[in-house]
């Protein structure tokens, strides 16, 4: 889950900002249009382009995961008073940055994040921090889930009531693991040097002609999405 | 009795285990070997019901995990995780080896838990927090935690992963305590020399399947091992370059080296 996938496609090797404006533009519209079609077109557009990329499995299994969540979205919604068919919407924009955020990280290399998010002028120190935190994303998730393997097998019953109770031998544990990590990977980055002198880069990044079709074809669909809730 | 009929076990399609058939007979000490990724802890979670096989079935004294809760299987299967750290969250080294015992309503979770403590050897840490012991340290309280139960079958993850040669010896004598008391171990390791020296059987995996499974003699032949990556036992090597017959523990290795010298000098005398 939201591991990076190093695959030989088309997609894979556009230049990772317009990884970053497609991603933007369908966050954009998803949070700012309420039109159902709208959103419904940005689920297809996402897993066309998982399915381009060859991390369409990725993207599903994430997705799923989550559906649990968009279920109590709805439920909570109309448990408040909404209608149904704005409870839909939420769901469904949860569902969409999910999965289009499980594309992006798939398909951006963590030194590519790196040098995109410093095309845009952000300090080097911020960043990293960015890049390390989207990328320890699913080690975090692999820890989670050994640690409740390891706790039942320990005999403690997560399930019904007594997940409030199972809390604390959960919680404890990844915090510690985290922070362990988070200490070897500081000690790891000052042993390297990091941060003695300014950083240069080895690779520049430079738009090629993939990139203006893609980008032009992501505004094309800004455009198209614009018309349709606007008409 | 533990048996694998036919278990196939993938990952969204990556293959994890497939068409194992394997059997663990109670009161030994069985390994298994093989490079990173060959699938030796997928098949340990196969047998106390983390994971459920997709095809065939895992029997454990004919219950088939398949039908049965992991917290269920855990009374009669203990695990012993590769990172200590999944464990650990009591304020003390005493609580966290009483936490199983206590959640499995042992009739005296703190005679279970001195007694586990005792045998590891972690009596002077007993107050400490188990959270700022070394990693070795925090090793050996994660087995306290499983031993205090005392499950019949023990399955360890990389259980030397940390430990000095000396410590590795006394890790030993505590297994080969717990089979002389009727428990049964299974071990899955990359440390083929204290495997070797232990094991009374071994199963050598290999991209997910057995290649190769029976008495440890078995890592003699030179086919298996460089198959499976792997690197054969000293013993062995020193039975090999002396012409005995092979053997693998060091002790039987070197009561052959000592029977060996005493005929040298009584032929030289």
């Amino acid at each position: 889950m939201f591991k990076y996938q190093a695959k030989d496609t088309k997609f894979h090797s556009l230049d990772p900002r317009s990884k970053f404006l497609w991603f933007s533009i369908i966050a954009l519209l998803t949070l700012f249009l309420e039109n159902v079609f709208v959103n419904i077109l940005l689920i297809v557009i996402i897993f066309v382009t998982a399915k381009i990329a060859k991390v369409l499995k990725q993207a599903i299994k994430t997705t799923l995961f989550f559906i649990p969540a968009m279920f109590i979205v709805i439920f909570l919604n109309i448990l408040l008073g909404a209608t149904l068919i704005f409870g839909v919407v939420l769901a469904l924009r949860l569902f969409i940055m999910i999965s289009g955020f499980q594309v992006l990280l798939s398909t951006l290399h963590p030194s590519e994040l790196i040098d995109a998010l410093e095309s845009f002028n952000l300090p080097n120190e911020l960043s990293l921090s960015l890049s390390i935190s989207f990328h320890f994303m699913p080690i975090v998730i692999d820890d989670i889930r050994n640690i409740y393997d390891a706790q039942r097998t320990r005999g403690l019953e997560i399930e019904g009531i007594r997940k409030i109770k199972a809390i604390l031998p959960l919680i404890i544990p990844l915090i510690v693991i985290s922070l362990r990590r988070a200490m070897d990977l500081a000690e790891a980055l000052e042993s390297k040097a990091y941060g003695s002198a300014k950083r240069t880069s080895l690779g520049r990044l430079e738009f090629k002609k993939s990139d203006y079709v893609f980008i032009s074809l992501c505004f094309l669909i800004l455009v198209i999405a614009l018309i349709v809730s606007f008409r | 009795m533990i048996e694998f009929i036919e278990v196939s076990y993938d990952y969204y399609g990556q293959i994890g285990v497939k068409d194992i058939n394997l059997k663990i007979e109670e009161g030994r000490w069985v390994s298994l070997i093989g490079a990173n990724g060959s699938g030796k802890t997928t098949l340990l979670k196969l047998i106390n019901g983390l994971l459920k096989p997709k095809k065939g079935d895992v029997l454990v004294d004919g219950i088939n995990t398949k039908n049965v809760k992991t917290s269920f299987l855990s009374r009669k299967v203990g695990f012993v995780f590769q990172n200590p750290d999944y464990y650990l969250f009591s304020n003390s080294v005493l609580d966290e080896v009483m936490f199983a015992p206590r959640n499995f309503k042992s009739s005296d979770p703190r005679r279970c838990a001195k007694e586990a403590i005792d045998r590891l050897g972690l009596n002077k840490y007993v107050g400490r927090s188990p959270l700022e012991l070394s990693e070795g340290e925090r090793e050996r309280v994660a087995i306290a935690s499983v031993l205090s139960y005392k499950p019949k079958y023990i399955l360890l993850d990389e259980p030397t992963k940390g430990m000095d040669y000396r410590r590795k010896l006394e890790f030993s004598k505590i297994l080969m305590k717990l089979i002389e008391d009727g428990h049964t171990v299974v071990v899955a390791s990359h440390d083929v020399e204290w495997v070797a020296d232990n094991s009374d059987k071994i199963a050598v995996l290999h991209k997910g399947e057995i290649i190769a499974n029976g008495p440890m003699e078995l890592l003699s032949k030179d086919v298996i091992l460089n198959k499976a990556s792997l690197i054969k036992p000293q013993t062995i090597e020193i039975c090999e370059t002396l012409d005995l017959e092979v053997k693998c523990r060091f002790k039987e290795v070197s009561k052959e080296c000592l029977s060996i010298k005493q005929k040298i000098q009584s032929f030289t005398r």
